[in-house]
């Protein structure tokens, strides 16, 4: 176990050094000038600002220098914003998409192992028929789009009960929380449903379970001991790409209901080309992924005792 | 054993000739890919789904030689219009110029402070001259004691109390000054006009007036649509099946340009990843060694890229100029990140087939190299490619409209459906359907995507062949 | 002979498939008694796993479904039982072995754990003392160092060893009755040996009833006291197993001798096949299943379906030729074969 976690965790480094290069190569390769957003700047000042953002030494020394403030966690300072540090923004926006993020995830995992299952043991029934229909719908349905009809949704409700049922946009209560999470989480939970329905039905028929069964053991506790333990597992490798999603997804959700979340920040900051804020977002985001894969991954060997053999030796 | 009693006529036991046998009914043997094409066609839903699909590449292809509308061609006088078919438009005159109502002798504000709450509902509210969708004009008597009036407007019912009245649309300094022009995007229907008078606050006390507004273009704009147009006949205008954007273009000559960018990165990019994943697993699968290991360790790293994440990165890294659509950089883009699962895919496959007994045989007979590759081995992983690619179609379909969505992809005023969908958003609540076909599109289109990919995969699946 | 421990009666089960319904059993009727060991035999197909899940309940519905048919476990009926009843049959007096050691465990649980699972369920014994038991039932099916094994996976065993985990399974609750579908099938040549003796030594301490099934004449001629040799769903011929490989009484079953090689032989004989392939079981034919395969069929064997006659005490048959009508065949491998054991008119 130990041999893996270390394994486990160099391939995250090596994957986050990767990152980090390339994303520096593609932010130093972009044609024009990065700081060309305030044409009325008298040349002294331009001048000023090159040499404060190290922009007129070669570029193997600006990356030395990013490397070294990187291992010391230090992203950078904004180029649009000259007063904030990309540490400050990350602080101040990233516990928001965070919260979110985890809401839609456990939205999405515990709603599509649920349903998944649902419809596994129910199949061919109105319940794996319903379900079926939903899952691809919510596969093929882009996210914005339900972020639209569910805002237009409550609107509506707002309006004929002359009050505030849920707020459409926003951040700050709990009631802030419930449709972006649910529209964020929305996509993953109909891919985890789908994953969790094929997986379980393959599960089903496997000799195991009838050996569990040719033991006598009630379906409750073939289900519970044997069938969902086993079903799970594909479920957890694609956790990674899952957080990964619902990072991203966050870009559009926290758009549509006005969320000062970090995706909405990060998108702005591409539409400024504010190389700064998108080089440290996304060495933050890559970082961020990379160690939530390796995390799954150990999960992963916990649940599986193969994988954790496959290492010891 | 009264069976063994059973009378049976003698013939019975005479020998049986294997032609008096029932033949035996024989099921026809298909190949590999006609099963798979006969259980395709028994999958109802995949077999819409394909219908829905060359209906789409029809619309796309034949659209614009059967719709020649321009899709960037603006008609101001019809923004963000629901759709309409062959509508016919009364041609209204041109409006006598607009001026104010003063009431002469009557003071711009009270000599000594009244309490707003006190001052009355302002009399003889009517309108100017007959309403149009050019202009309401309303007039009303002064109200002693005000400082200004406010007018209201709302559609469709008669505010209940002074809290329903909304928004004022106009608001108006002095208590001598008593009309009001209100030209603020008009649409033919009812309105309700409210004033107010104030002083300081507004006063609880509103006269209400209804309008009924018909629809009409003005002259300046018929004139447009038919040279020979005079106020008060009826012309008939050009019709938007589908309504305009707020720019006033056609929003169907928009989703038919904008579903060739859509459809072109969505077939496109899928099929250039394949082809370079199918090239690089292929060569990592066939060589083994040292090329596979270098070919797969530089694939899982691409892999471990957050793929959102670098998709903006490079369309940021590739920059735009001003007049660039983003189509290249994007297909690009998607090339370069999504090309890794393919690889895998196929290196599995390879690496499997070359182990298998028909492969060693044929090698054993001794089959050229390059004949085990193209004879043997990428033959038998194309169901497993055909169903990859199927589902990455969809993929990136999504992906473009994800990011056109937010603004990073697909540049204005190039359309693609989902940057359809990210101007239709700003308008949702006042004219839905700007936003809903684009969406609707995209959603059918995945739609039909991922139910033909389902379908193809249990059609391809060996496992699941028509007669077990 | 006493009372059997397991009577299955005119067994039918049917498969919904996309093909059509597939008539899996045919109305199998066959007896095991205490201590003793039947053979159900058969090429694959011929439905006798199909038999033994049905006896378990364990057929899966859908698509599967019994549609005729007793099955009584020492006079109790398990046909229609509810879930209840049969949970208390299953593992507690009914053991089972599957044919494929290494995907009939549950590969994400220990095999200690997999035991003490069953012992809980059946003999509501404490973790403590099911633990203990499992270490125990793991030495009686000798496995080495068995303390250390319950701790591991299976995919840490060998599979001779995970057959034995899976014997110590079945005999965990001490059934009356052990059903081993192909227990060896799957194992090297002296692996299956050990596994064969193993099951005959429980069996000679714990008085058991075992069913076995294979397609291995050998096995066959190791293990059973009884036969029922399986076609197409219907039981061909069934009998003491010593009788059955002196005098077989059907075509198939000779034709199944035929294409073994013999030991007492020294191997001079030529192996003969039986040409052709069982019938479809989307539409069985009407008559004899074997007919078309049959050197000595008859016009009777491809319209009629010839009765299971009593030739002996236990010894049945269901072919036309022990009609006494029946022209004798004068050459052949089945020259002489029905003489004296003709029956009827």
């Amino acid at each position: 176990m130990i041999r893996l976690l270390v394994r486990r965790l160099l391939t995250g480094l090596a994957t986050v050094f990767f990152i980090v290069t390339a994303t520096f190569l593609a932010v130093h390769w972009v044609p024009g000038d990065p700081l060309l957003q305030d044409k009325g700047q008298a040349p002294e000042v331009r001048a000023q600002l090159i040499h404060e953002y190290g922009l007129d030494q070669p570029l193997g020394v600006q990356y030395g220098v990013y490397l070294r403030k990187l291992a010391r966690g230090d992203f950078g300072i904004s180029f649009t914003q000259q007063n904030r540090s990309v540490n400050d923004i990350i602080r101040e926006h990233f516990p928001v998409s965070a919260t979110l993020g985890l809401l839609a995830l456990a939205l999405a995992t515990l709603g599509g192992i649920l349903l998944g299952s649902i419809s596994a043991l129910r199949r061919g029934r109105a319940a794996d028929q319903a379900t079926r229909l939903a899952v691809i719908l919510g596969i093929s349905v882009p996210s914005f789009v339900f972020a639209a009809i569910l805002q237009y949704g409550v609107s509506e409700l707002n309006q004929r009960a002359g009050m505030t049922v849920l707020p459409v946009g926003g951040w700050g209560t709990a009631a802030h929380l419930l449709l972006p999470s649910l529209v964020l989480g929305l996509g993953t939970l109909a891919f985890l449903t789908r994953l969790m329905r094929s997986s379980l039905l393959e599960v089903i028929t496997q000799d195991h379970v009838r050996t569990a069964r040719a033991k006598g053991l009630s379906e409750r506790q073939v289900f519970w001991s044997h069938q969902l333990r086993n079903a799970l597992l594909p479920v957890i490798t694609t956790l990674g790409p899952a957080v990964a999603a619902l990072t991203t997804g966050g870009f559009v959700v926290e758009s549509v209901f006005a969320i000062p979340g970090l995706g909405r920040y990060f998108v702005q900051a591409v539409q400024q080309l504010d190389y700064t804020v998108i080089l440290g977002l996304t060495v933050f985001y890559g970082t961020f992924l990379v160690l939530m894969v390796v995390a799954i991954d150990l999960v992963y060997a916990w649940v599986d005792p193969r994988i954790r053999w496959e290492h010891h030796g | 054993m009264a069976d063994a009693l059973i009378p049976m006529p003698h013939e019975d036991f005479a020998p049986l000739s294997r032609q008096t046998l029932a033949p035996r009914a024989q099921r026809p043997s298909l190949s590999y890919w006609q099963d798979a094409w006969i259980r395709l066609r028994r999958n109802r839903q995949a077999w819409a789904s394909l219908w829905i699909l060359f209906a789409l590449l029809l619309f796309t292809v034949a659209g614009p030689w059967l719709w020649t509308l321009d899709p960037s061609e603006q008609t101001l006088s019809r923004v963000s219009e629901p759709p309409s078919w062959h509508k016919e438009a009364l041609v209204l005159p041109p409006p006598a110029p607009y001026r104010e109502e003063l009431r002469s002798g009557w003071p711009e504000a009270p000599a000594t402070a009244v309490d707003p709450q006190t001052l009355a509902a302002p009399a003889n509210f009517a309108f100017i001259e007959a309403p149009s969708i050019q202009g309401v004009r309303l007039r009303w008597d002064p109200v002693p004691g005000a400082s200004g009036y406010l007018v209201y407007r709302v559609p469709e019912r008669q505010p209940a109390d002074s809290s329903a009245l909304g928004i004022p649309v106009g608001e108006i300094q002095g208590g001598n000054h008593v009309s009001f022009e209100d030209t603020f995007n008009l649409k033919a229907g009812t309105y309700w006009y409210s004033v107010v008078a104030r002083n300081g606050d507004e006063s609880p006390r509103f006269s209400g007036l209804r309008a009924e507004l018909v629809d009409g273009i003005p002259l300046e704009s018929a004139r447009q649509e038919s040279a020979s147009a005079q106020p008060g006949q009826r012309v008939r205008l050009q019709s938007h099946p589908l309504g305009t954007d707020s720019l006033g273009r056609d929003l169907l000559a928009r989703l038919i340009r904008g579903a060739r960018v859509s459809l072109f990165i969505g077939l496109l990019a899928p099929f250039l990843a394949g082809a370079l994943g199918i090239l690089v697993g292929g060569l990592a699968g066939y060589h083994g060694g040292r090329v596979d290991q270098l070919l797969m360790r530089f694939t899982d790293f691409v892999m471990a890229l957050p793929f959102l994440l670098f998709m903006i990165l490079i369309q940021v890294a590739c920059g735009m100029e001003a007049g660039d659509s983003g189509i290249p950089v994007m297909l690009l883009a998607l090339v370069a990140l999504s090309w890794t699962s393919m690889a895998r895919l196929v290196r599995g496959q390879v690496l499997q087939l070359r182990q298998a007994d028909y492969v060693q045989a044929a090698r054993l007979l001794g089959a050229r190299p390059m004949t085990l590759l193209l004879r043997h081995l990428l033959p038998n992983t194309l169901g497993v490619v055909l169903v990859s690619l199927t589902f990455a179609i969809p993929q990136a379909i999504f992906t473009e409209a994800f990011l056109s969505f937010i603004g990073l992809g697909v540049v204005p005023p190039t359309p693609s459906w989902g940057s359809l969908c990210n101007d239709g958003i700003q308008t949702f609540l006042t004219s839905p359907h700007e936003f809903v076909f684009p969406a609707l599109l995209i959603s059918l289109t995945v739609l039909a995507f991922n139910l033909l990919g389902d379908g193809l995969r249990d059609a391809l699946d060996p496992r699941l062949r028509s007669h077990p | 002979m006493s009372r059997p421990l397991l009577e299955v009666r005119d067994l039918r089960v049917e498969f919904d498939t996309h093909g059509g319904v597939v008539q899996a059993v045919r109305g199998v009727s066959f007896e095991a008694h205490r201590g003793r060991t039947l053979a159900l035999v058969g090429e694959s197909g011929c439905g006798k796993s199909v038999t033994v899940q049905a006896v378990m309940g364990l057929i899966p519905r859908p698509p599967g479904r019994i549609t005729a048919g007793s099955v009584r476990l020492d006079g109790t009926e398990l046909v229609g039982a509810s879930e209840a009843v049969l949970g208390r049959v299953r593992g507690k007096r009914i053991g089972m072995i599957f044919q494929d050691p290494m995907t009939s465990l549950n590969p994400t649980m220990t095999v200690g754990r997999q035991i003490t699972e069953t012992l809980r369920r059946h003999e509501g014994l404490s973790d403590t003392q099911a633990r203990a038991r499992a270490v125990e039932l793991l030495g009686q099916v000798r496995i080495p160092e068995a303390r250390t094994r319950a701790d591991q996976y299976p995919f840490q065993l060998s599979g001779g060893m995970r057959q034995r985990v899976m014997i110590a399974l079945a005999i965990a609750c001490n059934p009356e009755l052990l059903i081993a579908d192909e227990p060896t099938t799957a194992l090297d040549v002296t692996i299956q040996a050990q596994v064969l003796t193993l099951l005959k030594d429980l069996q000679r301490e714990r008085q058991l009833s075992i069913v076995l099934i294979t397609h291995d004449l050998g096995v066959v001629a190791r293990m059973a006291d009884d036969v029922a040799v399986l076609y197409a769903g219907q039981v061909v011929e069934s009998g003491p197993a010593e009788r059955l490989f002196e005098a077989p009484a059907h075509p198939y079953t000779l034709g199944l001798r035929a294409a073994l090689p013999d030991p007492t032989e020294g191997g001079r004989r030529r192996l003969t096949p039986i040409e052709g392939a069982p019938p479809d079981l989307f539409s069985p034919p009407p008559g004899c299943a074997y007919a078309e395969r049959c050197p000595a069929a008859m016009r009777a064997c491809a319209t009629r379906l010839p009765p299971l006659w009593e030739l002996e005490e236990s010894h049945r048959s269901r072919c036309w030729l022990h009609h006494a009508l029946a022209e004798q065949p004068a050459e052949g491998p089945l020259k002489g074969l029905f003489r004296g054991r003709t029956l009827g008119a």
